[in-house]
C-alpha cells in the first residue's frame, strides 16, 4: 500500500472497495507527480488515495477535490488539444499514463514540477476559465438512436432498462460511474426488502442477458435538448482512453438522475477534509478510500449513522457524531448507540478550520428555538456532512421542464410533465429500494402507453425514523475567515459574507455588493435551495428563478449577421412628417465637394442650432452620377440656400431639383 | 374618496413604475399604491435603463434634456449615488438602414448638446459596422435602486399592494408586463430574452445598443454580460452570440414580452376608462419620470404635455414614428 496513506489497509474490512484488485497495483503521474493505485480505481480516487485532497485554491483558500469538483485532465502528449480532455472522475486509472491538468495553470515549484507531498494539485480557481468543461463544447462525434434513453444506472434506471429491453425496444442505459447500482448500498433496505446487492445483482444479470440494451458507463449525460440526449464519455480499451461526444436520439428519456447531498452552509464548508456523505460513502464503498484516521460526522438524514459504523469496522475512530435534528430516531442510531459511538443532537456546523496540530477543528453549536450555545471544538481527519437531498433536476429543467419549491421538504421537485419524458427514482422523490424499483417499471409503462404500474414507496413512520432535515444554512459572522459556499460544485457560489471596516474604507465605501441577478455564473440546484434559506430569493420566485439560473452553461451560438434592411423609400418612417405635412424630398448640393452623412441638419440659417427648428435632413448621397445629396426638406423653391450643420462647421447648400 | 382610496394605482416594477409612485406621492401629494415585485435582486433583468438611446425625434432629446439632470438629482438625493453610472455606450449599426439611423440619431443628439464620438473600426465589432460612442450617459443599476428606493416610497406614504385597488382613481400600467397584460389594442406583445454570459474580456463598452439586432447588452462588474435581444430561439441568442464571440458562455436566460407598438414610438396614453398605459418607452423610460408624473398630477409643462398627448393610443401617431431597435 506504498504511497496510497488514505487507503484502507484490510481489505477484509467492510469498506475496503469493491471496485479495486488489490492485487493489481499501478502508478501514473499527474503534472510530473507519481500518483499510486490500483486497477479499478479512477484517476480521481487514485490521487484521494494518495494524499491528494485539494484541488486548489479560491480566494486565497484551499478548495477540496472531490467528485463534483474536479479539474480536467488529459494524456500529457495530448494535454493541448481541448477535445482529448477526461474527466479525472470517470477516468479509469492506467498503469504508466503521464497526465496533465488541462482546466489552469498549477503552481509549480523547483524544475516546473509540483512539491512533493503538496496535497494540492495546485490550480488557482479565481479565474472562471479554469471551471470550464471543456468537452461540453465539443461537437458530437457520435450519434445514435433507442426507443428509449435511461440516465443513470440506479436501480431506478436499471429497471427501467430491464423491463423496456424485456419488451423488445432498443434501449441506452447511460450511467457517470464505472458500475451500476448508485448509492443503494448506502441507503440500504427495509421493513422486508430484499438487499441492495440481491436487487442489483438481479437486475444485472437480468440486463446482461439483453442484448437490445446497451450500457455505457462511464457517461455522463451533459443535457437534454429533445429527442437528443448530448453525453460525454470515456471509452477505455487497450489503445488507450478515448473521450467521446455522443448525441443519442430518442423519442422517450428516463431520467433517473438521483438525488445530490446538500451541502450544509458554514465557513470552511469546502476546505479539504469536508466531504458530503454520498460522496464519503462512494469513495469508501467502492475504492477503499477512508475518510482518515479520526472521522466527525454531522447529519440532517439517517444513512449518515450506517456511513460511521461501517468506519469503526474499517480501521477509523469515530470522534463526533452529532445530529442537527433535535433527538431524531432512527435504526441507525438504536445500532449506533450500541456500537459506542459518541451522539449529540441539536448540533449545527459554525465553522471549520485548520487544526495547528493538522487535521481539521469544527466548531458546532447547540441550536434550540431561542437558544445557541457554542460547543468545544472537535478536532478530526475528516468531517463528513450530511444536509439533506436535493434530487438531480438538472437535466428535466435543461429539457425545459419546470420545478416546484416544496415547502415540506424543502427541496425543488419536479412540477409539470414533458411529452416523451419520464422521471424515475429519487429524482421523481421515492426513498425506498423497492419505490424506486417500481417507478423506473411504472416510468417505462407511461412512455409506452401501457397500463400503469403501481408504486408503493415504503415510508417508516416518523415516530421510529425522523424524516430527514433540510441542510443548515449559518449566517455570516464577521469573525469568518474563509467562505461559506452554497454547494459543491463548480459555480463556487458564497455566502454573502459581512464586509469588514477596511483601513481604506474612506477609499473604499462606495462598494456596492453585486446581486444574484447580477451574477455571471448559472447556479446548481443546490445554490438555489441554499439562497432561499438564507433568504436571499423567495419561496414564492424559486421556480423561475430556477428556470432562468439553474442551465446548463452551453456556449452561445453565433447567428449570421442581422438581415439586411434595405433604406426605406422615399425616406425611413421615423421621418414621417418631420419637417411639417409640406415636407419634400430635394437633392441639394454645396459649393465645394464634400461628402454629406445621413442625418446632417439643414437650417435656415446660421444663427440656428436647436434641432427642433432644423427645416430639413440629409438623407444620403445623391443617385449615381449625380453630385450632391437627397434632403428631406420642410418646403422651399430651387436655389434657396440653408446652412448645413456639421458637428462644428456650417456649410452652405443649395436646392437643386424636387424628387 | 374614502380613507383608503387612492389617487393613482400604479402598476408595475419597472424604475419607472416606482419613481412614478414616489415622484406623485412625494412631490405631488397625491394618495399612491403601488402593485409591484420586488425581484430586481435575483431575477434576470428585462429592462436597460440609461439616458441615451437610439432616437430620432428632436423633441424626445429635448424633453430628456430637461428630465435627465431632475431625475439623476432625484435618484442621488433618494437612492444615493451608488443607484447610477456615468458611461459612454456604443451604439452600433450593421445594415444600410441602421446606419442611416444611427446618423440622424448622431446629429439630433449633436444638436443638443451630447458628446458622441464615431468609434474607429475595431476585431471587437462586426464587420462592416458603424458605431458612436455617447459620451457622459446615465446608466441606473435596477436592483441597488430597487432595494434603496422602497424606503423612500414608504416613507412619502406609497402603499404596497399585491393587486391593483379598486378603488383607486386612476391606474397607470407602468411597465412593459402590466401593460400587456391588461391588452391595448395598439401594444403587440413581442417575445424575448434575457441572456447572462459567463464572464467575458471587457467589452469595448460597458453597454452596447445594435440597432439591426434589436439587442441591448450591459457588462457588469464581474465581467458578466446581460443581454437583452428581441425575438426567440436560437436566432435570437445567435444575434447575442455573434455579438459577443465565440467564448460567451450562458450563466442564465430569462424570456419575457416586451410591448411594442407597429410604429416604433412609444404609448402614453388613456388605454381604457381611467387606466393610464405607459408601454414602449425604451431604455430611457426611467428619465421620463418627473415629466410622466407632472402630466398625471396636472402640472405638466405646455412641452411635456404635447410629447405625450402625442404619443397617445388616440393620436395620429405616424408623425411621432420611432426607430424601432
Amino acid at each position: 500500500m506504498k504511497g496510497q496513506p488514505n487507503r484502507v489497509q484490510s481489505d477484509a474490512a467492510p469498506l475496503a472497495g469493491t471496485q479495486i484488485d488489490r492485487g493489481a497495483p499501478l502508478r501514473f503521474t499527474l503534472d510530473g507527480r507519481v500518483v499510486n493505485g490500483f486497477a479499478g480505481d479512477t484517476v480521481l480516487s487514485a490521487l484521494l488515495a494518495s494524499g491528494i485532497d485539494t484541488a486548489g485554491t479560491h480566494q486565497g483558500h484551499a478548495i477540496a477535490l472531490s467528485e463534483r469538483f474536479a479539474p480536467a485532465i488529459a494524456p500529457a502528449a495530448l494535454a493541448a488539444d481541448p477535445s482529448r480532455a477526461l474527466p479525472m472522475q470517470r477516468t479509469p486509472a492506467r498503469d504508466g499514463l503521464e497526465f496533465r491538468t488541462v482546466s489552469g495553470h498549477p503552481r509549480r515549484g523547483f524544475l516546473g514540477l509540483l512539491p512533493r507531498n503538496d496535497p494540492s494539485l495546485g490550480i488557482r480557481f479565481d479565474d472562471p476559465a479554469t471551471r470550464t468543461i471543456p468537452w461540453r463544447d465539443a461537437s458530437p462525434v457520435s450519434e445514435i438512436e433507442a426507443d428509449l434513453v435511461i440516465v443513470g444506472g440506479g436501480v431506478a434506471g436499471m429497471s427501467a432498462a430491464v423491463a423496456a429491453g424485456q419488451s423488445g425496444s432498443s434501449v441506452i442505459l447511460i450511467e457517470r460511474r464505472q458500475n451500476l447500482g448508485g448509492s443503494a448500498r448506502l441507503f440500504g433496505s427495509v421493513e422486508d426488502e430484499e438487499a441492495p446487492d440481491v436487487v442489483i445483482g438481479r437486475l444485472a444479470k437480468a440486463l446482461a442477458h439483453l442484448a437490445n440494451v446497451t450500457v455505457l458507463t462511464m457517461t455522463e449525460a451533459l443535457a437534454v435538448s429533445r429527442p437528443v440526449v448530448h453525453a460525454h464519455q470515456v471509452q477505455s480499451s487497450e489503445g488507450g482512453l478515448t473521450p467521446r461526444r455522443l448525441a443519442i436520439s430518442s423519442s422517450r428519456i428516463i431520467l433517473a438522475t438521483g438525488a445530490l447531498d446538500r451541502l450544509p452552509v458554514f465557513s470552511g464548508n469546502r476546505l479539504p477534509g469536508v466531504v458530503g456523505l454520498l460522496e464519503a460513502f462512494d469513495r469508501a464503498d467502492r475504492f477503499g478510500i477512508r475518510p482518515g484516521r479520526r472521522l466527525a460526522l454531522n447529519t440532517a438524514t439517517n444513512p449518515a449513522y450506517r456511513l460511521a459504523m461501517l468506519a469503526l469496522d474499517s480501521e477509523v475512530a469515530v470522534a463526533k457524531m452529532s445530529d442537527t435534528r433535535l433527538r431524531p430516531q432512527s435504526r441507525f442510531i438504536e445500532f449506533s448507540k450500541a456500537y459506542g459511538i459518541p451522539l449529540s443532537s441539536g448540533l449545527v456546523p459554525q465553522s471549520v478550520g485548520a487544526h495547528r496540530h493538522g487535521g481539521l477543528e469544527i466548531h458546532l453549536s447547540l441550536e434550540m428555538e431561542n437558544y445557541a450555545r457554542p460547543e468545544p471544538a472537535v478536532v478530526a481527519d475528516q468531517f463528513v456532512v450530511s444536509g439533506g437531498w436535493q434530487p438531480a433536476l438538472n437535466l428535466w429543467l435543461s429539457a425545459g421542464g419546470k420545478a416546484r419549491w416544496r415547502g415540506d421538504t424543502a427541496m425543488l421537485g419536479a412540477d409539470g410533465q414533458i411529452d416523451g419524458m419520464a422521471i424515475a427514482g429519487s429524482v421523481a422523490g421515492y426513498r425506498s429500494l423497492s419505490g424506486c424499483a417500481q417507478s423506473g417499471i411504472a416510468a417505462v409503462a407511461t412512455l409506452f402507453g401501457r397500463s400503469a404500474v403501481p408504486v408503493f414507496d415504503i415510508e417508516i413512520d416518523p415516530i421510529y425514523e425522523s424524516p430527514d432535515a433540510p441542510a443548515s444554512v449559518v449566517l455570516a459572522r464577521a469573525e469568518d475567515e474563509v467562505a461559506a459556499y452554497l454547494d459543491d460544485g463548480a459555480s463556487l457560489a458564497e455566502r454573502p459574507r459581512i464586509e469588514r471596516p477596511s483601513r481604506l474604507s474612506l477609499l473604499s465605501r462606495n462598494r456596492r455588493t453585486p446581486t444574484l441577478s447580477e451574477s455571471a455564473h448559472a447556479l446548481s440546484l443546490g445554490d438555489l435551495a441554499a439562497d432561499i434559506a438564507l433568504g436571499l430569493i423567495p419561496v414564492s420566485e424559486a421556480s423561475a428563478v430556477a428556470a432562468e439560473r439553474c442551465i446548463d452553461p452551453a456556449p452561445l451560438p453565433q447567428a449570421d449577421a442581422p438581415p439586411t434592411r434595405e433604406r426605406e423609400t422615399p425616406y425611413p418612417h421615423y421621418l414621417n412628417e418631420r419637417f411639417g405635412p409640406e415636407q419634400a424630398v430635394w437633392r441639394v448640393a454645396s459649393d465645394e465637394p464634400r461628402h454629406f452623412e445621413a442625418g446632417n441638419l439643414l437650417y435656415r440659417n446660421t444663427d440656428a442650432a436647436d434641432p427642433l427648428s432644423a427645416c430639413g435632413v440629409i438623407l444620403g448621397p445623391a443617385a449615381e452620377g449625380q453630385s450632391g445629396a437627397i434632403a428631406l426638406v420642410a418646403d422651399g423653391e430651387a436655389d434657396r440656400r440653408l446652412v448645413l450643420r456639421d458637428t462644428s462647421r456650417q456649410v452652405s447648400v443649395r436646392l437643386v431639383e424636387k424628387l | 374618496m374614502g380613507a383608503d382610496a387612492f389617487d393613482f394605482a400604479i402598476v408595475g416594477s419597472s424604475p419607472l413604475a416606482l419613481l412614478l409612485a414616489g415622484l406623485l406621492a412625494a412631490r405631488h401629494q397625491r394618495k399612491v399604491c403601488l402593485v409591484a415585485q420586488s425581484h430586481a435582486a435575483f431575477r434576470l433583468p428585462t429592462g436597460l435603463d440609461l439616458s441615451a438611446a437610439p432616437l430620432t425625434r428632436p423633441e424626445t432629446w429635448a424633453l430628456l434634456a430637461a428630465t435627465v439632470p431632475e431625475t439623476v438629482r432625484l435618484l442621488a438625493r433618494v437612492a444615493g449615488k451608488l443607484a447610477y453610472d456615468r458611461i459612454d455606450p456604443l451604439v452600433v449599426a450593421e445594415t444600410a438602414a441602421g446606419r442611416d439611423a444611427l446618423g440622424h440619431v448622431r446629429h439630433v443628439a449633436l444638436g443638443f448638446g451630447h458628446a458622441i464620438e464615431p468609434e474607429p473600426a475595431s476585431s471587437a465589432l462586426p464587420d462592416g459596422a458603424v458605431a458612436n460612442r455617447f459620451r457622459d450617459a446615465v446608466l441606473i443599476n435596477r436592483p441597488f435602486l430597487e432595494a434603496a428606493l422602497m424606503p423612500w416610497l414608504e416613507s412619502v406614504g406609497v402603499r404596497r399592494l399585491d393587486a391593483p385597488d379598486a378603488t383607486a382613481e386612476f391606474t397607470v400600467l407602468a411597465d412593459d408586463e402590466a401593460a400587456l397584460a391588461r391588452g391595448s389594442r395598439l401594444l403587440q406583445p413581442q417575445p424575448s430574452l434575457t441572456l447572462m454570459t459567463e464572464p467575458l474580456p471587457a467589452l469595448p463598452a460597458p453597454v452596447m445598443s445594435f440597432i439591426d439586432r434589436g439587442l441591448a447588452m450591459r457588462q457588469l462588474a464581474g465581467g458578466g454580460v446581460s443581454a437583452l435581444v428581441r425575438g426567440e430561439g436560437t436566432n435570437a441568442t445567435g444575434m447575442a452570440g455573434a455579438a459577443l464571440g465565440e467564448r460567451a458562455r450562458l450563466a442564465g436566460q430569462a424570456r419575457f414580452l416586451a410591448a411594442t407598438t407597429p410604429d416604433g414610438a412609444p404609448m402614453l396614453g388613456l388605454s381604457e376608462a381611467n387606466v393610464f398605459t405607459i408601454a414602449g418607452l425604451g431604455m430611457t423610460g426611467a428619465f421620463l419620470a418627473p415629466a410622466i408624473a407632472r402630466f398625471l398630477a396636472g402640472a405638466a409643462t405646455t412641452q411635456e404635455a404635447a410629447w405625450i398627448d402625442a404619443r397617445s393610443p388616440l393620436a395620429d401617431r405616424s408623425l411621432v414614428a420611432e426607430v424601432a431597435s
